[in-house]
């Protein structure tokens, strides 16, 4: 009976403590704040970023309970798993324009080129071919 | 009744009327970010009656948050009638708790040779953060929450301890209405302000039966006296403080 008593007593005390979740922009990026109910930060706590029911980023909580994400969507869930039951997911929204990686859009770029002059190459080493014969 | 009578009628239902500073602000708790623009309302009126007195534009209005201090500077004036008000527009960016606080120009009311200034305050609390309401914010006096000022049901006990110059302000008396924006009629005059006086910590509580906004004003004279027309008049100081209570939905 007494564990039972304790029990309650601890779930009665986890409720008290709800999980709250922050999110604002900063720059490039999304700032995420989880604290429990009274400031307490939410240290070390898994942060998974989920787009159209996939998880497309994850990461950990700091010391004060903040994580920093690249802004890759307009919409998208944040849960934040604190443990012991404590489990908060928000949806977030900004107009905010999704810069692409710059390195990426350069190398795209650059092989989009590749690909066109080899296409080029190709297209007439295959006439040259044919006029040989 | 003579007109002499009538005029003396008159004048005694005018002081039973308690003079309260207000800082209302739209929203005592933010959920969301659409309820994070807050507009914040500086009046001085008789709550419950509903009667509107003019407002100087207060000496200093800001927020404390985090342990610092933002004055504002975009007050604007309003007016209800011939009375000005202020209001100003703030958006609360992060999770915090803010108190929004009003030092006014002390009004001088000639039927009690008096001048009367009340620093009042309300404190919001944003997404949760439920951390610091109970904290002083440097004001000449203050209420200290000992109830969370926020988030409260009707009927709910709210107890505070009143400071005067930092120091628990014993044997004073706090003055308690209801912002009355339902046109409630009190059964008497007696009914209209509500009265506690705090014990020798400086506490006090007060039970609010109806949903809504309930000002604190705990009265005490200022050590410091006001000039007017080669005359020093004793300046009545109160500490103001107002808290919602809301229904179930």
């Amino acid at each position: 009976m007494k564990t039972i008593a304790l029990i309650l007593l601890f779930f009665a005390t986890l409720n008290a403590h709800s999980l709250k979740v922050f999110a604002d922009i900063d720059g490039d990026f999304v700032v995420i704040k989880s604290y429990f109910y009274g400031n307490s930060p939410c240290k070390g706590c898994r942060v998974d970023i989920i787009k159209d029911k996939k998880v497309i980023q994850n990461t950990t909580t700091d010391e004060n309970g903040v994580a920093r994400v690249k802004l890759l969507a307009n919409e998208f869930e944040i849960l934040v798993d604190g443990s012991l039951a404590h489990e908060r997911k928000i949806t977030f929204t900004t107009d905010k324009e999704i810069i692409e990686n710059k390195e990426d859009s350069t190398l795209i770029y650059i092989l989009k080129i590749v690909g066109s002059i080899a296409g080029i190459i190709i297209f007439f080493g295959f006439l040259y071919f044919i006029k040989r014969r | 009744m003579n007109l002499k009578s009538l005029f003396v009628v008159a004048g005694v239902a005018c002081a039973a009327l308690a003079h309260f500073g207000v800082v209302i602000p739209s929203n005592s708790t933010i959920d969301d970010q659409e309820q994070a623009k807050e507009i914040i309302t500086y009046k001085f009126t008789h709550p419950f009656e509903g009667m509107m007195m003019n407002l100087d534009k207060p000496v200093e209005a800001g927020v404390f948050t985090n342990g610092k201090k933002e004055i504002f500077s975009n007050l604007i004036e309003k007016k209800d009638g011939k009375m000005s008000y202020y209001e100003t527009s703030y958006s609360i960016k992060e999770p915090g708790v803010y108190q929004f606080y009003m030092d006014p120009k002390p009004y001088f009311e000639p039927a009690e040779s008096v001048f009367i200034r009340h620093i009042t305050k309300t404190i919001v609390d944003a997404y949760g953060y439920n951390d610091g309401w109970d904290e002083p914010i440097g004001l000449k006096t203050e209420i200290i929450p000992l109830t969370r000022p926020y988030g409260l049901y009707k009927g709910n006990i709210f107890s505070g301890k009143v400071l005067y110059k930092g120091k628990p302000a014993k044997n004073t008396i706090v003055e308690i209405e209801y912002l009355n924006t339902k046109g409630l009629k009190a059964p008497g005059d007696d009914y209209i302000t509500q009265e506690v006086k705090t014990n020798e910590l400086g506490e006090f509580s007060f039970a609010m039966p109806l949903a809504g906004w309930w000002g604190f004003s705990a009265l005490n004279e200022d050590d410091k006296k006001i000039k007017k027309d080669g005359k020093e008049y004793p300046v009545e100081i109160g500490a103001v403080i107002w808290v919602e209570t809301k229904d179930y939905e």
